[in-house]
């Protein structure tokens, strides 16, 4: 299967019975966690790129809100990355990567569904160097980046304990791309005197064989980022 | 038994009997009223202690940084975001279940909700701008909209849990009793009418004990949503005499 991202007059490639087809796109965070999920899990899939500018009407039929990740399995359809990560937990729970104790999975559930708070600043950072509000803004990421560290301080080398859970993979997307951000603003760096068990948790996460496989350089990032910002999102960089 | 009236900054917490459980709440949120409609049907003993959402005490901070309702307490145990209190709920009260026991199934129903948050976002907009500043927002809403009937019609049944109430009815009601309410005292930029199988679903609803039991006073709504329009929430309507 091809790497290349499928848009709007391209033809769906015909899904086999049986296999489990993964819509994605190379630079997105949240397809990012569900790449993450499927390779932690050693469960076989296959990926189709998306063109998120011109989307294919194929896509679309898929998912009416047209964002990826999307799971395809013969009938089945699941889409949203919090939902496509805890449906793989539950068909295939070896790993398991959610407690199975009640009060534990809903205490990492809201790890990470209020993880947005974050991930919106990831956004405001570069907007907030423009108009001379950075001083506030990292104010308010590292407010936000505290949670997680004091509760990593509770947890262990990941949020997982001594080996990585869901919550683990659903934050890392956005620690890989902070490089793109310290480059406009350099105070957005982890600082392991600030931050000591998150900058740890950085170091052992990139020792992570499913992290490996999804990562993309510093560069190809920035790279993705300028042409998004530009209008003209290069969704094939990289490839030959 | 803690009054009604919110709790603000500067106040003191009220005191949390060892097992009971409590839920932080605000009257007329509708993210809190998920959590007050799956306590009510389950019939889980709880409390309520009311927040001053503008003005939240340091205690409640403590117990949940992002300072939101609802909120779950019980003994050492906090949970927050409604999605997650009232699957929790589920879970550590399992009579009369709510959520669908097949994986798929519940996937189906989270990626309806996700799909509501949009809706919330977008109506939320609509309310505060004139529509003619924000078709997109309109049109949004209207396809949102379309999603729901197709998804309600699919499940063959009045409710979106098929022939009973479930989770995802309890999860969707607060924002569509409060477009009940805005109907009958603002010309809407669209009508329910227009989507039949909601409209049913927006009259068989209120015949769920449940949502009688946690409704809305329209008038004491509306006296708050103008208060929260005008820069002041008042948290603390007061209780008309039919209520």
């Amino acid at each position: 299967m091809s790497e290349k991202a499928l848009g709007r007059g391209s033809q769906c490639p015909p899904l086999a019975p049986g296999t489990l087809r993964l819509y994605s796109m190379r630079f997105c965070p949240y397809a990012q966690r569900t790449r993450l999920a499927l390779l932690h899990k050693n469960i076989e899939f296959e990926t189709v790129n998306i063109n998120l500018k011109q989307k294919p009407d194929w896509f679309r039929a898929r998912n009416p809100i047209g964002l990826v990740p999307v799971l395809e399995f013969d009938d089945k359809i699941v889409y949203e990355s919090n939902v496509c990560n805890e449906y793989l937990d539950n068909i295939y729970p070896t790993p398991k990567l959610i407690p199975t104790d009640f009060y534990r999975a809903s205490r990492d559930k809201m790890l990470w569904e209020t993880f947005g708070k974050v991930t919106e600043l990831f956004y405001e950072i570069p907007k907030s160097v423009a108009d001379g509000s950075l001083d506030k803004c990292i104010r308010r990421y590292e407010r936000q980046l505290r949670r997680y560290e004091s509760e990593l301080s509770n947890r262990g080398e990941y949020f997982g304990g001594s080996s990585p859970c869901m919550v683990d993979f659903m934050i890392w997307p956005w620690f890989e791309r902070i490089p793109v951000l310290t480059i406009i603003a350099p105070e957005a760096e982890i600082d392991p005197n600030k931050f000591p068990h998150l900058s740890s948790w950085m170091k052992l996460m990139m020792e992570l064989p499913a992290v490996r496989e999804t990562y993309e350089e510093p560069t190809s990032h920035v790279h993705f980022f300028s042409s998004l910002r530009a209008g003209n999102p290069d969704y094939d960089y990289g490839l030959k | 038994m803690p009054t009604q009236q919110s709790f603000a900054t500067g106040s003191a917490c009220p005191e949390l009997e060892a097992g009971t459980l409590r839920v932080y709440s605000m009257r007329f949120c509708p993210y809190a009223q998920r959590a007050l409609l799956v306590l009510t049907y389950k019939n889980i003993p709880h409390e309520v202690v009311n927040i001053n959402l503008k003005n939240k005490p340091e205690w409640f901070l403590q117990k949940n940084p992002l300072g939101r309702v609802p909120t779950l307490e019980k003994d050492d145990r906090i949970v927050y975001e409604s999605a997650i209190c009232c699957d929790y709920l589920d879970q550590v009260y399992p009579d009369n279940k709510l959520t669908p026991d097949d994986p798929y199934r519940q996937a189906r129903d989270k990626m309806t909700v996700e799909v509501f948050s949009q809706f919330v976002s977008d109506f939320q907009k609509m309310m505060s701008s004139p529509p003619q500043e924000k078709p997109e927002s309109l049109q949004k809403i209207k396809n949102n909209l379309c999603e729901f009937e197709s998804s309600l019609t699919a499940r063959q049944g009045a409710y979106f849990g098929g022939n009973a109430v479930q989770m995802l009815d309890f999860l969707l009601w607060p924002w569509f009793e409060r477009i009940l309410i805005f109907a009958k005292v603002v010309p809407l930029t669209f009508s329910l009418e227009d989507y039949p199988a909601l409209c049913e679903w927006t009259k068989k609803m209120p015949e769920c004990p449940a949502v009688q039991k946690c409704r809305l006073d329209p008038q004491q709504f509306l006296e708050f949503y103008k208060s929260t329009k005008a820069g002041a929430p008042d948290y603390d309507v007061p209780k008309t005499s039919q209520s």
